[in-house]
């Protein structure tokens, strides 16, 4: 500051020196106000006399904050009114008018805004001081502009220009919507605005508070134009991107409904910079978006990074949340448009495209399984009940709702969706004593029948585009609200997330029952589903006894005839696995002996669907595979047999999937190893037992007593607690669908089965629980293993063993059962001491079973 | 490829229980009177060619051998309500019709003398099987064609078919008021081709089965047809396994294989709850059953259908609970826990060893009164004793050599009384060797629990 003034009118120092302003204390703070002390008696200048102020610098006109304590201007206790620039209202009104008065531009004062400073900190910078800009409005007038005029021509010594305030206001109102002027171009090549006019100033302003109004001004027009640039139609039509675009260029539009809709008298500067602060915020947000989304490859993920974006907005912008909330419904439109066709609510077909889960992927991943499972439905009652698929393909409207009121509504609907559904599909669904023709209702009648259905409803989608392109006046109520209060309701609405969530998952949900119902309803009806389950269970599981007592004897009966031509002493054919030297058998010899056998031990009231569906094969093994089973004394003699099924219908693997049919498999695969063991132990113990038997020595009888006791045990354990407990619990609950599903009964179907993704699930389960239990499992890996070594032992010891065996051979073998018995029996134990797992709890039936009389622990404790 | 049984039926007792046998099987199978099958019967599961097969005109026919000495009971079959669905051919007369006078060695003699055209029936019937698995002799010990015909056809059977399983279900006398005098000489005589020539021997005893009937079926003297009815129940539980075969125990071969070890140790008891006759009211049921329930009756002294006397020492060698009806696994576990905890049953201490359990399914065609029922086989130390008193009444008799010229008449007595000895000393093998079972050194000759620890 220069030295040449001995009294610096801008001083600080004077300031310094006023009185605290704590008179007329109120109670309560009405806003901050200036005390008329603080204009008459210490800024106001003692002469008006344009004489040039030499050496004043810019930084005159910034206060010290150092030198101002704010401790000192103490404004929540200013009650004062300001009355000299002819304001007329009261201090009861509120104080924002007040604050309103104080930064009015000259000549704009009489126009009444309802804007007011809340807090001291909207009046300070973000950097705790006071703002750049400083008016001198307190000092009348003509005052500042001579100030302004003379700190200008001081430092700049260029004439300073006074721009007419509507033609100024005209050229800042474009550049804030990215218009040209005459005081803006934009520039294409820097992209930014370029200044046509320098050096002017609007009376009251300095060209500073100019320069720093128009540079928030050019931020603004320059995001304009730039989204606008970036919304602009491209080579990107999808729809996501396009609603994005679309809805992006509304906000601009609302943002221009929005400026040019306010009142010219009533912009001032002060109030235009408030306005465009907003729409800068509103612009970077959507610029954000703009950009996240331009980083995206594809659709599903320009949707979601958007929505999150949005999202994020909503959350940390509580006043942004009605535009943000608009936004992401228009956002979402195409994406929910593009559910509702696949959960069959729009009167196109249902596309039934389980590739474009990304709506509930990303976006609703709690719904995701179920959106998951009701496509499933869809595709499979399209393609397998084409009888029923009409009545699953209901119009309907999912709205994106806004507040927590609409959910209900969207539920009202959704239900009687269902309903409507129920009533057709009870009536559809019973084809077996009415005739098709008159089950449709009149609409899906029209649907099915009618050849301009699609046309009928490309109108109704045109319409609904129709409706939502007129929707965008609801974007400038959006932008309005920015500016106004939050409704209590709107601000603890839901978030574009949770109302995707709330507005889809009641049609979800009806579609999910409805589709699951109906496909339930074929499955068990008209294909038979338990059947098919039963003959699972009878035959991959020897749950039909008859079937496992014909097989074993088909394989390891030494007493039947050789399929290859030798005639013992029965008639029927086997492979007798035991007394051969050549093994695996030729495919025709296997054919021979395996061919009537699946046919032949049905008790299924329809034979041939058992031929149909099951059929004994060859597995394909790797040359190591097929190597052990060469070996006839190997556990994988029999590994290259495989009993297959094969669904006479696609829609059955929906149950029987192939997952489920592997596990069957494995399943299969040991019992076959079990059914082996125990014919061989059979064989030694009644070797030893039996009056036909030679004089076995008594350690060769005790062994055969010990590994027929172990084997008969096991096998016990497997087919009656491991298999059985699991399998009944299971058949019991299909059997209970059974028969809530023949009786039509809706609620208790689906209550007990939930859909057929949990009923596919509860057959995995059940597998998973018998593997557990017959030890199939990798964790059991070591006791299997140790089983699996007991097993190839007794294998190796009936292939070398006759009833005269030497006692002490007999003698080795019989310490080496018993001690891997001892280790086994107390790994079993660990395993079910050491688990809460039901199925590996089982294991204490196999150890009770094995050893319940304490034979084997009894040495152990 | 069924495993075929064919069932031969000798003397009174084992045709008159037999008779009772077929019509059960009848009535569970849907047979009809007449062998045709039932309107209703189209279940399926079942295994009917175990023990019927099927005539040109499809009826089934029973694999039964009938043979009698006296027509009494053989007219009886063929003039009651199934007489048409037996094999015609398959009946056996004695000629003079004048039977074995409950002498063991005359129905012995008669065997050798009948013995060609009886295994012309047996051979036929053999022949007209797939893949037989054995025979079922049923018959009584204690008089003359059962006992005697009956011992000879097991030995004859026993040359011509020594690989395929015989069953016996041998009813043995009551010791205490047996009603045949001589009922202990033809017991020990039949006793000894039992233990040589049979592969397992279902022991039925008359004073138990008559004790059972006054208890269970509430009669203070039951007729024949009650206590037979009773052992048809038995016999037909302890066969459901091969008539609804499971994975396991769906041949006889497996069922002897896990009850009998040892091959002199094949004598089985039974015991079968609930019991309930078919016109009396007090036997009808007033309790729900449950598995355990089952069980535990099941090793009640009262349920079981052999008067043995069990010591400090006897234990069960095996047993095999057959349950029918809706038995859960788990219940089955629990039972046994319960079983072991109250020591309710003792096994061998020379093995490991529990109840083992067959689940099998009811015949669908009959109206169960109960909702689980179960049939014991049992392979238990103590029915020795039932041999003993055997062994001891013969020997109070043989001392006063008491009855004996009837025997000496015969021919396997014309060289003298050596046969009874022979029998004897079979018998006290039989009984020393339940009684070996009973120690912890059984099959050790070494000693010690277990070998080479």
């Amino acid at each position: 500051m220069s030295g040449n003034i001995s009294a610096d009118p801008f001083s600080s120092r004077n300031i310094l020196k006023l009185p605290l302003i704590v008179d007329n204390l109120a109670e309560t703070w009405h806003g901050f106000q200036l005390d008329d002390k603080l204009q008459s008696e210490s800024l106001r200048l003692a002469d008006i006399e344009k004489v040039g102020l030499p050496d004043l610098k810019p930084d005159t006109l910034r206060l010290s904050l150092d030198a101002t304590s704010l401790e000192q201007i103490d404004a929540t206790e200013s009650t004062g009114s300001y009355k000299d620039l002819g304001d007329t209202r009261t201090s009861d009104e509120p104080d924002a008018l007040a604050f309103d008065n104080l930064w009015e531009l000259a000549g704009s004062s009489e126009n009444a805004s309802k804007n007011f400073l809340a807090s001291w900190e909207q009046f300070i910078n973000n950097g705790g001081g006071e703002s750049d800009v400083k008016l001198f409005s307190e000092a009348g007038l003509p005052v500042t502009d001579i100030v302004n005029v003379n700190i200008w021509q001081s430092l700049e010594r260029r004439p300073l220009r006074y721009a007419k305030p509507d033609q100024l206001q005209h050229a800042l109102i474009n550049l804030i919507l990215g218009h040209d002027s005459a005081f803006f171009k934009w520039d294409h090549s820097s992209t930014s605005f370029r200044h046509l006019v320098d050096n002017y100033a609007l009376p009251g302003h300095t060209c500073e508070i100019i320069k720093n109004t128009c540079k928030l001004f050019e931020n603004c027009g320059s995001s304009f134009r730039r989204i606008n640039n970036l919304c602009q139609p491209s080579s990107d039509q999808r729809p996501t991107s396009y609603a994005i675009r679309s809805s992006i260029l509304k906000v601009l539009h609302a943002i221009e409904s929005d400026l040019v809709g306010r009142s010219p008298r009533g912009l001032t500067l002060i109030r235009l910079t408030q306005v465009a602060q907003v729409y800068v915020e509103i612009l970077t947000h959507i610029e954000g978006f703009l950009l996240s989304m331009s980083t995206q490859s594809n659709e599903a993920e320009v949707l979601t990074a958007t929505v999150h974006s949005i999202n994020d907005s909503w959350i940390s912008k509580p006043h942004l949340r009605v535009l943000m909330t608009r936004l992401a419904s228009r956002i979402l439109r195409p994406a929910v448009s593009a559910t509702e066709e696949q959960l069959g609510l729009s009167v196109i077909q249902p596309t039934a495209d389980a590739t474009q889960d990304w709506l509930f992927s990303e976006l609703m991943p709690s719904q995701h399984g179920k959106f998951l499972e009701t496509i499933e439905c869809l595709s499979a009652v399209q393609m397998h009940a084409p009888r029923v698929a009409p009545i699953l393909t209901q119009p309907a409207k999912i709205e994106i709702v806004q507040q927590w009121m609409d959910i209900v509504g969207a539920q009202q609907t959704a239900n009687e969706l269902e309903q409507q559904a129920i009533k057709a599909l009870s009536w559809q669904m019973t084809p077996y004593v009415k005739a098709q023709a008159s089950s449709l209702t009149a609409e899906t009648a029209a649907l099915t029948s009618d050849p301009f259905a699609v046309n009928f409803s490309l109108e109704l989608v045109q319409a609904s585009r129709m409706k939502f392109l007129d929707e965008h006046n609801s974007v400038i109520t959006a932008i309005a609200a920015v500016f106004e209060p939050l409704e209590t309701d709107i601000a603890l609405g839901l978030s574009p997330l949770q109302a995707l969530e709330h507005s889809v998952a009641p049609f979800l949900e009806v579609q999910h029952r409805i589709s699951s119902y109906a496909l339930m309803k074929t499955l068990f009806l008209e294909h038979d589903l338990v059947a098919h389950l039963d003959r699972l269970h009878a035959f991959q599981l020897l749950g039909n006894g008859l079937f496992a007592a014909r097989l074993s004897r088909a394989l390891f009966d030494a007493e039947q005839n050789s399929a290859e031509g030798r005639r013992k002493t029965g008639l029927t054919a086997g492979l007798r696995l035991e007394d051969r030297e050549v093994w695996p058998p030729a495919s025709s010899e296997l054919r021979l002996v395996l061919r009537d056998l699946l046919s032949e031990s049905s008790t299924d009231r329809r034979p041939n669907d058992v031929v149909e569906s099951l059929s004994f094969a060859i597995r394909e093994l790797s040359d190591a595979e097929l190597e052990l089973c060469r070996d006839l004394h190997s556990i994988y003699a029999l590994d290259f047999l495989r009993l297959t099924y094969a669904p006479p219908n696609p829609i059955l693997k929906l149950v029987i999937t192939s997952s489920v049919l592997e596990k069957y498999d494995r399943i299969f695969k040991f019992l076959l190893v079990l059914l082996r063991m125990h014919s061989l132990t059979q064989n030694l113990i009644t070797s030893s037992s039996l009056r036909s038997s030679v004089n076995a020595s008594p350690i060769y009888q005790k062994l055969c007593i010990r590994l027929h006791w172990f084997i008969s045990s096991f096998i016990e354990y497997a087919f009656n607690v491991a298999i059985k407990i699991p399998w009944d619990h299971f058949s019991k609950t299909i059997c209970r669908v059974h028969r809530h599903v023949s009786n039509s009964d809706y609620g208790e179907s689906l209550s007990l089965a939930g859909s057929i993704a949990q009923l596919r699930q509860l057959h995995e389960d059940t597998l998973d629980d018998i593997l557990k239990s017959l030890l199939l499992k990798r964790k059991q890996a070591k006791v299997y293993d140790l089983a699996c070594k007991m097993f190839s032992s007794i294998l190796r010891f009936t292939s070398t063993s006759t009833a005269s065996m030497m006692n002490q051979q007999c003698k080795v073998f019989y310490n080496q059962h018993e001690e891997t018995m001892r280790l086994w029996v107390s790994q079993i134990e660990t395993i079910v001491t050491s688990t809460q797992d039901p199925p590996l709890r089982r294991l204490d039936f196999l150890v009770f079973k094995i050893d319940g009389n304490h034979f084997y622990r009894a040495d152990d404790g | 490829m069924p495993r075929e049984i064919i069932t031969i039926q000798a003397g009174q007792c084992g045709n008159s229980i037999a008779s009772q046998f077929w019509q059960h099987l009848c009535l569970e199978h849907g047979i009809s009177k007449d062998g045709n099958l039932e309107d209703f019967a189209t279940e399926g599961g079942d295994r009917k060619d175990v023990f019927f097969y099927q005539s040109d005109d499809t009826r089934y026919v029973p694999r039964a051998i009938l043979v009698d000495l006296e027509p009494r009971v053989l007219n009886s079959i063929q003039t009651g309500p199934y007489k048409n669905i037996y094999n015609p051919e398959n009946f056996f007369l004695g000629e003079q019709g004048s039977g074995a006078g409950n002498n063991w060695a005359a129905g012995y003699a008669a065997g050798d003398r009948v013995q060609e055209e009886i295994f012309d029936m047996i051979d036929r019937e053999a022949d007209g099987s797939d893949s037989l698995e054995g025979f079922m002799l049923l018959h009584s010990i204690a008089g003359g064609t059962g006992s005697g015909l009956g011992s000879y056809l097991l030995e004859r059977m026993n040359d011509r078919f020594p690989k395929k399983i015989i069953q016996t279900y041998s009813v043995f006398p009551d010791t205490a008021t047996g009603d045949v005098v001589v009922n202990p000489y033809n017991s020990l005589l039949s006793l000894r081709r039992l233990t040589q020539n049979a592969d397992s021997v279902v022991v039925l005893d008359n004073g138990a089965l008559t004790r059972i009937a006054a208890d269970r079926l509430h009669v203070q003297e039951p007729s024949f047809q009650q206590v037979n009815q009773l052992v048809s129940t038995v016999m037909s539980a302890s066969t459901t396994t091969l008539r609804y075969p499971g994975y396991m125990h769906n041949d006889l071969v497996g069922i002897i294989a896990s009850l009998i070890p040892t091959p002199r140790c094949h004598f089985l008891t039974t015991a079968y709850t609930p019991f309930t006759g078919d016109n009396i009211d007090q036997a009808k049921t007033v309790r729900k059953t449950t598995v355990l329930e089952v069980m535990r009756r099941l090793l009640q002294p009262k349920n079981r259908m052999v008067s043995i006397t069990p010591s400090k020492s006897s234990c069960y060698i095996s047993i095999l609970n057959i349950i029918q009806g809706e038995a859960d696994p788990t219940d089955v576990h629990k039972s046994l826990l319960r079983i072991r905890e109250r020591r309710m049953a003792n096994f061998i201490p020379w093995g490991p060893a529990s109840i083992q359990v067959a689940l099998t399914k009811k015949s669908p065609y009959l109206q169960n009164t109960h909702r689980v029922s179960g049939l014991m086989l049992a392979n238990h130390t103590s029915v020795s004793s039932l041999f003993r008193r055997i062994v001891v009444q013969y020997e109070k008799m043989r001392k006063r050599n008491a009855y004996l010229e009837q025997y000496k008449k015969e021919a396997p007595f014309a060289d003298g009384l050596g046969e009874f000895d022979e029998a004897k000393e079979v018998v006290n093998g039989l009984i020393a060797e339940y009684e070996a079972a009973e120690r912890d050194d059984y099959l050790d000759p070494e000693g010690g629990k277990s070998e080479g620890t």
